[in-house]
């Protein structure tokens, strides 16, 4: 009865996948696989040929996408049949996908690695279904918080994630607030996981991946307290490397400790860089890493273990995502120069940034995550960054509206720097949206950004928001918005043109 | 010149959510108030916290599994000796739950909160996300009667007797519990539920003011009002005669929140009928 429910759903993912390219090539989806989980809910583990020795997750806060993009491309360039979720359809459903892609009619993955950006969330799911052998993480951080609430959430799911079902039910590993008496940390690590992998039992799955960790990100490097082997990567400092401290600077508790706070040395991006625990020294550097040196963003190059390699992509959150695929390359023997030759030719799809042209302007996108300060800091450090002086932001954040209760959360604002754009030259601030307009702009003059540079515009409306930048003063224009909205103004800026 | 001195208590344990705005909108509305502010960060736990001197703790919100460590911080660092001795304390978001006596995890186990209250507050799950909106009670000094708008990020639920209750959430799942029985997980508008808790807060009241609030926003930025009242209060209860001088910069920030209260309380009204995109 199995095997032809699997079949069954196989086909049926293959042609659901064949309708999909009939209407949209180019569109990316997870109906494919989510057909063939309705069909048979076992369908993945079902797949032949998926080893953990062939499987690389990664999985992580923000970056995942780019670095998985990364190193699916130079594993393609050194000679390997690569399957993945490139789409960015990082829960079950695009997982699944990616295995109806590139499985044969019989049910076989054909492919060398199977390579997957996996949704922090359904990372559990996932690993109960497929054995990865190798998990690397980009970084645990604030992100989504209507769903996710707080960091150690999402770090104790991925904790869980990598526990077999015999060692989660033998050591229990539910979320307690432990008491201490200032003698036991308070944040108890996980039991190691069990390596007893048995492929022919359905319910059994064994994680018990290498992890690839951030060396230089707090909550993602807490994973080496699991036991399990372990590679890290980093970056070291460069021009882009903040050492000011603001009065207001906060950082965050210790994951491993739980005691003490974290202190960073300089952070290369929002709350990333070397760092130490102030009470149990918990920290960057403690154990071998492939870090990156002579991040040369002028240049667009860097140098890791006396390579040098080409980094096209020169905003700063990019660095760490070479870092990662430059770690995982090694470990995996495929020659510097061959990922050098890669990264040279890396084309990033899940990019986060777009331009246009309107009344003689140029308007610059950058996408950020919803409620994430962490991607809206690497955005307003971007655009501190880019060339000129006389620097036009136009910020809606808008309220949130992915599911019911919808909700009217802007504080993640008072978790960024917002002094880099006045430094960085941007000389006017207008804040875009039907209800939270006045809230974002009282966020960025709580955070110091001068109020008389700061504009209220109370509307959704794309041509409000087009006659703004008309009105600018200012030609370079920067445009932080979700991404639903951005596409509106795309399609009107090219209504107009026509 | 009077001064208000605050304690800025753990701050790199508790800034969950943009919390730290507190503290920026504190420090501004009291300086336009005519103050002297002079704010102590005390970073570690176990660290002196200079309550002798201090006016106003506040407590950001912070991660469940970190209450317990900096409620054993403040119990040592003499907590309940400071609010005995006039002076007030201020807790937001998941921290509201320091205030009271124990925090109850998922599997039942219980450890001390700083017992400054008598409630209890457990973990529960799913987390949710809303808008919150709150009418402070009427009977409370200073920071009586007022519309305080904000967001929730609710793990937690406790039970707290209406009579010190911050307020009543007219919008919102508050403390989560309805006349004694939990609210259920995914509500919506849920009016009459409680939220927070405010004790020594009414005239005559002796000893620190204890304020807790589930809102985040932060709080204290989305509702300069209250965060001027709160000033007041402070200094009330450590008999620091003030008073705050006129301020135009304060009234024209007051004028332009009361306005984003008002589109935010409409659109909580009607985003029901909104369709869900999923």
């Amino acid at each position: 009865m199995i095997r032809p429910r699997f079949l069954a759903a196989l086909w049926a993912g293959k042609l659901t996948r064949v309708a999909v390219n009939l209407i949209d090539k180019k569109r990316g989806t997870n109906l494919p696989g989510a057909v063939a989980l309705r069909v048979d809910p076992q369908f993945m583990r079902r797949v032949s040929g998926v080893s953990a020795e062939k499987v690389i997750a990664t999985t992580g806060t923000n970056g995942k996408s780019t670095s998985n993009n990364m190193i699916v491309h130079v594993l393609r360039a050194a000679g390997y049949r690569v399957a993945s979720n490139l789409e960015g359809a990082n829960m079950v459903g695009g997982v699944a996908t990616a295995l109806v892609d590139n499985s044969s009619m019989g049910g076989k993955l054909q492919a060398d690695w199977l390579c997957l950006e996996v949704d922090e969330r359904s990372l559990g799911a996932v690993s109960r279904a497929l054995p990865i052998g190798t998990l690397a993480v980009t970084n645990i951080q604030k992100d989504q918080v209507q769903r996710n609430g707080e960091p150690d959430y999402i770090l104790q799911k991925i904790r869980r994630s990598l526990v077999t079902p015999e060692a989660d039910s033998a050591t229990g590993t539910s979320r307690t607030n432990a008491a201490t008496d200032g003698t036991a940390p308070a944040h108890q690590p996980t039991a190691p996981a069990v390596s007893t992998p048995a492929p022919s039992s359905p319910n059994h799955v064994a994680s018990t991946p290498l992890l690839v960790l951030n060396d230089d990100e707090p909550n993602s490097r807490s994973l080496v307290t699991t036991g399990l082997p372990t590679l890290f990567y980093g970056v070291d400092e460069n021009s882009r490397s903040q050492r000011h401290i603001s009065p207001y600077a906060v950082t965050m508790p210790c994951a491993a400790c739980g005691r003490g706070r974290i202190e960073f040395d300089y952070q290369n991006i929002s709350n990333i860089g070397p760092f130490r625990c102030s009470v149990c020294g918990f920290g960057s550097r403690q154990a071998d890493s492939v870090r990156l040196t002579r991040v040369d963003f002028d240049k667009a190059t860097f140098t890791a273990d006396s390579h040098t390699f080409p980094m096209p992509y020169t905003q700063s959150f990019f660095t760490y995502s070479y870092a990662l695929t430059v770690a995982l390359a090694k470990h995996l023997g495929i020659t510097p120069q061959v990922t050098a030759q890669a990264l040279g030719n890396f084309v990033n799809v899940a990019g986060r940034t777009e331009t246009l042209t309107y009344a003689g302007k140029t308007i610059h996108y950058l996408r950020i995550k919803q409620e994430n300060p962490d991607t809206l800091q690497s955005a307003f450090n971007a655009i501190a960054a880019a060339p000129g002086d006389s620097k036009t932001l136009i910020l809606g954040l808008c309220e949130l509206t992915d599911f019911q209760p919808f909700y009217t959360n802007t504080f993640y604002v008072y978790d960024t720097e917002v002094g880099v754009l006045t430094e960085g030259g941007v000389t006017e601030t207008i804040c875009f949206s039907k209800h939270v307009a006045i809230d974002t702009a009282a966020a960025m003059e709580n955070c110091g950004y001068p109020a008389s540079a700061t504009k209220v515009l109370p509307t959704d409306e794309v041509a409000d928001v087009l006659e703004a930048i008309r009105q600018s003063p200012n030609d370079e224009i920067f445009l932080i918005t979700w991404l639903g909205w951005y596409s509106q103004m795309q399609a009107e800026i090219e209504r107009r043109k026509h | 010149m009077v001064s208000i001195n605050i304690v800025w208590a753990y701050p790199d344990f508790l800034n969950l959510h943009g919390d730290r705005g507190n503290l920026m909108a504190l420090e501004r509305i009291a300086k336009q108030m005519g103050l002297e502010v002079k704010v102590h960060r005390v970073s570690e736990l176990g660290a002196d916290l200079g309550l002798d001197s201090a006016d106003l703790v506040m407590l950001n919100a912070g991660q469940w599994c970190d209450l317990s460590q900096v409620a054993q911080a403040l119990r040592a660092g003499g907590i309940e000796q400071y609010v005995a001795g006039g002076g007030s304390v201020f807790a937001s978001g998941t921290s509201w739950a320091l205030l009271g006596a124990e925090l109850v995890d998922e599997d039942g186990r219980r450890t001390p909160a700083t017992g400054l209250a008598d409630f209890r507050t457990t973990l529960e799950y799913p987390i949710y996300g809303d808008d919150l909106i709150v009418e402070t009670r009427s009977d409370l000094e200073f920071i009586g009667g007022q519309r305080l708008v904000g967001s929730q990020i609710a793990l937690t639920w406790a039970q707290v007797p209406p009579q010190d209750a911050l307020g009543v959430a007219t919008y919102g799942r508050g403390n989560g519990d309805v006349a004694n029985s939990r609210v259920g997980l995914g509500a919506t508008a849920v009016a009459g539920s409680q939220d927070g808790i405010a004790l020594g807060a009414c005239a005559g009241q002796p000893g620190g003011a204890v304020i807790g609030t589930n809102l985040l926003g932060p709080v204290l930025a989305k509702n300069p009002w209250f965060t001027r009242s709160l000033v007041e209060l402070a200094l009330a209860r450590r008999e620091k005669a003030f008073t705050a001088q006129p301020s135009e910069e304060l009234e024209a920030q007051i004028q332009r929140m009361e306005q984003s209260a008002q589109i935010i309380s409409h659109f909580n009204d009607t985003k029901a009928s909104l369709p869900d995109p999923h």
